[in-house]
């Protein structure tokens, strides 16, 4: 076979654009999806529903106005009479957004699933009741200013 | 030689594409709601009580697992603990790591005798009239050492709507752990106890049990645990 200057260039070609072109379909797998709830959640919100499995219910007082800070801090007013007893109505927890879900140091191993938008947070749990079926609560918040808390 | 280098060229797309396929189970199957269907040891069904028959697992994609099952409901006057918890994670898409509750066994035996040590308290039924019991929540506190620990099960099965997954473990280590709904008769009911503590521990161990429970420990079984998924 006659080696002309054109076969040997294809040669070349082919030799060299082998890894990239291996290096391409191989990330090719990979997806570039982004999620950027856990910087959605930041801010301070305030409460103004609660419902059970689709049934409004009374509010959760635990949790009447939530701080949800960038450095993974949540503060939680909790109103509820045995705090405001207690005078324990500013509490703090730990915060992260893993797996698609907003987990509340406080809350674990429950954790809630969130639905944001620039001024309001939606976030749902579910739990087993005592008959083993599955209960949804959902809460609802609207985003306030910001409070600081000593 | 050209028409071998068009041959590789027209293959390179097949090799290359092919190695995009997984042949591991994706993690975001286990995600979700799974219903026990049976279990198995050694190949043979194991019967269910209705308090294990009803034990469901849900498994969320932050790594956290619940289990319901209906072991212990019978306690505390018939609202006990029906809910529990631990960890999941999937490792190279062929194995499954529960974390869950177990118990270590840790009777104390008498050095002269070897019988099981157990403590004992005196009830005054009349003036005069003292008996003297086995001190069940003292002695089981003692008996047992609750810690959790981290299962390694293999997936047999896994897909939208089933989940087969296999552990080789001893007897004992089945049997008095949360894998997954035990047997309510190898627990007890311990009280009183405070609101709030658990209230469940394995069985009182005696001079009659103590060797059977031991024998449980160094017997190793495979149990295949097969689990539907359910909408919620």
């Amino acid at each position: 076979m006659k080696i002309t200057v054109e076969s040997s260039f294809f040669h070349i070609l082919l030799h060299a654009c082998l890894p990239i072109l291996i290096m391409f379909i191989g990330t090719s797998c990979q997806s570039d999806v982004v999620d950027d709830t856990a910087t959605k959640i930041v801010g301070t919100w305030h409460q103004t529903s609660l419902t059970k499995d689709g049934v409004n219910a009374v509010k959760d007082s635990t949790r009447l106005l939530m701080q949800i800070d960038a450095t993974n801090i949540c503060v939680l007013c909790d109103s509820s009479a045995a705090s405001v007893k207690a005078k324990t109505i500013v509490k703090r927890s730990g915060w992260s957004y893993t797996g698609g879900l907003f987990n509340l140091a406080i809350d674990l191993p429950a954790s809630w699933k969130p639905i944001t938008d620039a001024n309001s947070l939606v976030i749902e749990r579910v739990d087993f009741n005592q008959a083993g079926s599955i209960s949804k609560t959902t809460l609802r918040f609207e985003r306030v200013s910001n409070i600081d808390f000593k | 030689m050209k028409t071998v280098y068009r041959l590789f060229i027209l293959l390179l797309p097949l090799f290359v594409l092919s190695s995009c396929q997984k042949d591991a189970y994706d993690e975001s199957i286990m995600v979700g709601l799974w219903k026990q269907v049976s279990v198995t040891e050694d190949g043979i069904p194991i019967s269910l009580t209705p308090e294990q028959a009803n034990c469901q697992l849900l498994m969320e994609a932050n790594g956290a697992c619940r289990y319901y099952h209906q072991s212990f409901k019978s306690y505390n006057k018939g609202v006990g603990t029906t809910s529990f918890y631990g960890t999941w994670s999937m490792l190279d898409g062929k194995w499954i790591n529960f974390t869950t509750d177990k118990w270590q066994f840790i009777p104390i035996l008498s050095s002269d005798s070897m019988k099981i040590k157990l403590d004992h308290r005196e009830i005054i039924r009349a003036p005069g009239d003292t008996i003297i019991v086995i001190d069940t929540l003292t002695s089981v506190k003692k008996q047992w050492s609750k810690y959790h620990i981290q299962s390694r099960f293999t997936i047999l099965q896994l897909s939208d709507t089933e989940m087969e997954i296999r552990l080789k473990t001893f007897v004992g280590e089945k049997k008095y752990a949360l894998i997954f709904a035990p047997d309510p008769q190898d627990f007890v009911e311990l009280k009183p106890v405070a609101a709030g503590v658990m209230n469940y521990s394995p069985k009182l161990v005696t001079d009659q049990n103590y060797w059977i429970i031991r024998k449980e420990f160094q017997t190793l079984k495979t149990y295949i645990f097969k689990f539907k998924k359910e909408t919620y």
